[in-house]
């Protein structure tokens, strides 16, 4: 029963990709890869919460609750909360900088601001580097998943389809279909953490806590230095993540942005539901056979197996939906930036292989432990945040030379490589900060010793009217 | 001052509420449903946030 639920729904999923392309079936490369400027504020939101709760929220999140208490929380949930402010405020620009260059791709907007292809290159290639471990980490989680639905079959077999579905995602509908399935994705995932959540709740006094067979972990301070530097680190760091760029050009308008960012924080209302759900464990001795595996041992024992279908599906889908959409944003930093002067159904169609490779190359590396990508993963906002002060210079400050951007970027990723290498210890604040204030000093050096000139900056380029 | 309010509200103030949750709130205060206080508050700066962006969207400049 469960299985059959299970499958309806990716099969539902596999009919709304299909159905979200009538109306666009010949589109451009830009339109296949952000669907820009076609979505209003409704379609915008699911998109982008669609983006922001991946696996990791559903599985991880509770599982860091039973597995190490509740330390991390106040990062965690600080930075996701402080991002809705902070695309709120840079999100209207960001589409504004893509609509004045025409841009699909961070490296598209930098490259044509400062005219300047090794700047395009260095972060085309860091993006890339970056965007690598969200593929095996999500499939991680999809392996878990499947494992539990359908525990006698190969668990590469299962991966594998769900490979599939996520490559039929993004060949039949680009971002649009990612869209639409996140609408499918939002809808299961809110009402089965509402549905597990609360069914915990009621249960809470009417089973008995019985002996706790795994003790629950003692209530842990956070590191204030850390949580403080992290969720500023990460919450601005959220506004430079590649497919988020692409998530902000397939809005209608800038104000169809902030009207989501109004509404997106309510959607962080899950957070108390996933944290009872993983106390509710501990005092009801649920062991379930790994940490990230609680969200669903829990909805194991309080579900029929039919609702347990439609939260597998829900999981399964936060998986794919974010998959689909790295994919999207690795396809075209590679067929736009890497390799340039391709037309745009040549890069749609070498976006293919590209997301095949990725996908593929994702999946081995969940079956094989995925060690050195776990350890990537860690580096992924501390890297992503160093675009920021040569995009916040492109806004703003028209005498920002490309060297200085080249400079910043080179600096702040190569310093927070080091200290990250060497272990080196930095009081406890994020390591992506100190890359950050590296970035920022060479760029302002280099600034003051070589100023551009003659160039122009981002915002007086929209209020001549020209986006 | 009438361009950096919604800044202020908008930002700095669900800042300060993060952090306040977790300073402020005594450690020894009682949990509901295996969630401490502090946690609690957390949870609460997301309706706030919204309503403060609201207050942003309708009141403030136009994007």
């Amino acid at each position: 029963m469960t299985l059959a639920v299970f499958l309806a729904i990716m099969a539902l999923s596999l009919g709304i990709a299909l159905w979200s392309r009538r109306g666009h079936g010949q589109q451009g490369a830009r339109a296949f890869f952000t669907a820009s400027g076609q979505f209003g504020a409704v379609l915008f939101f699911f998109l982008s919460v669609g983006e922001t709760y991946s696996i990791a929220s559903m599985l991880g999140f509770p599982g860091g609750v039973y597995d190490g208490g509740d330390a991390f929380v106040l990062w965690f949930f600080g930075y996701i909360l402080l991002a809705c402010c902070c695309i709120y405020f840079l999100g209207p620009w960001i589409w504004r900088a893509g609509r004045l260059y025409g841009s699909a791709t961070i490296p598209d907007f930098f490259r044509d601001h400062w005219g300047s292809r090794p700047l395009e290159l260095l972060i085309a290639i860091t993006s890339i580097i970056l965007l690598l471990p969200i593929g095996t980490m999500q499939f991680t989680g999809l392996r878990l998943v499947l494992g539990g639905l359908a525990p006698e079959a190969r668990p590469v077999l299962l991966t594998g389809a769900a490979g599939l579905l996520c490559f039929a995602y993004v060949v039949i509908a680009g971002l649009r279909a990612s869209a639409f399935v996140a609408v499918l994705k939002d809808l299961l995932m809110m009402g089965s953490i509402l549905l597990v959540g609360g069914l915990a709740i009621a249960d809470w006094q009417a089973v008995p806590a019985v002996a706790q067979a795994v003790p629950a972990p003692a209530a842990t301070q956070p590191d204030m230095v850390f949580a403080i530097s992290t969720i500023l680190l990460q919450a601005v760091g959220f506004t430079m993540i590649p497919q988020n760029w692409a998530f902000l050009f397939s809005a209608k308008n800038p104000q169809a942005i902030r009207r989501a960012q109004v509404a997106a924080p309510l959607y962080m209302l899950m957070f108390p539901l996933l944290m009872a759900t993983a106390t509710y464990a501990q005092g009801h001795g649920i062991v379930p056979s790994e940490p990230d595996y609680v969200f669903l041992a829990v909805a194991e024992v309080l579900l029929h197996p039919a609702a347990m279908g439609l939260v597998m599906a829900a999981v399964a889908l936060s998986g794919l939906v974010i998959l689909s959409s790295v994919c999207l944003a690795i396809g075209p930093l590679v067929t736009r930036n890497l390799a340039p002067n391709l037309g745009s159904a040549a890069q749609q169609r070498w976006s293919r292989w590209v997301v095949a490779a990725f996908l593929l190359l994702s999946l081995l590396s969940a079956e094989s432990g995925g060690t050195l990508m776990a350890r990537l993963n860690n580096l992924f906002y501390f890297g992503v945040v160093q675009t920021l002060p040569g995009f916040i210079a492109a806004l703003l400050l028209p005498r920002v030379p490309v060297a200085a951007v080249i400079g910043g970027i080179v600096a702040g990723d190569g310093l927070v490589l080091a200290l990250w290498l060497g272990n080196v210890p930095v009081g406890g604040l994020n390591l992506g900060v100190i890359g950050l204030a590296a970035n920022i000093a060479v760029l302002a050096g280099v600034t003051l010793l070589r100023p551009r000139n003659g160039g122009r900056s981002v915002v007086s380029a929209v209020r001549a009217g020209e986006a | 001052m009438s361009r950096l309010w919604p800044v202020l509200v908008g930002l700095v103030l669900p800042l300060a509420l993060i952090l306040a949750s977790a300073l402020l709130v005594p450690d020894d205060a009682p949990r509901l449903l295996g969630i401490s206080l502090a946690n609690w508050c957390l949870f609460a700066c997301a309706p706030v946030t919204t309503a403060l962006l609201a207050v942003c969207y309708r009141w403030g400049p136009r994007a």
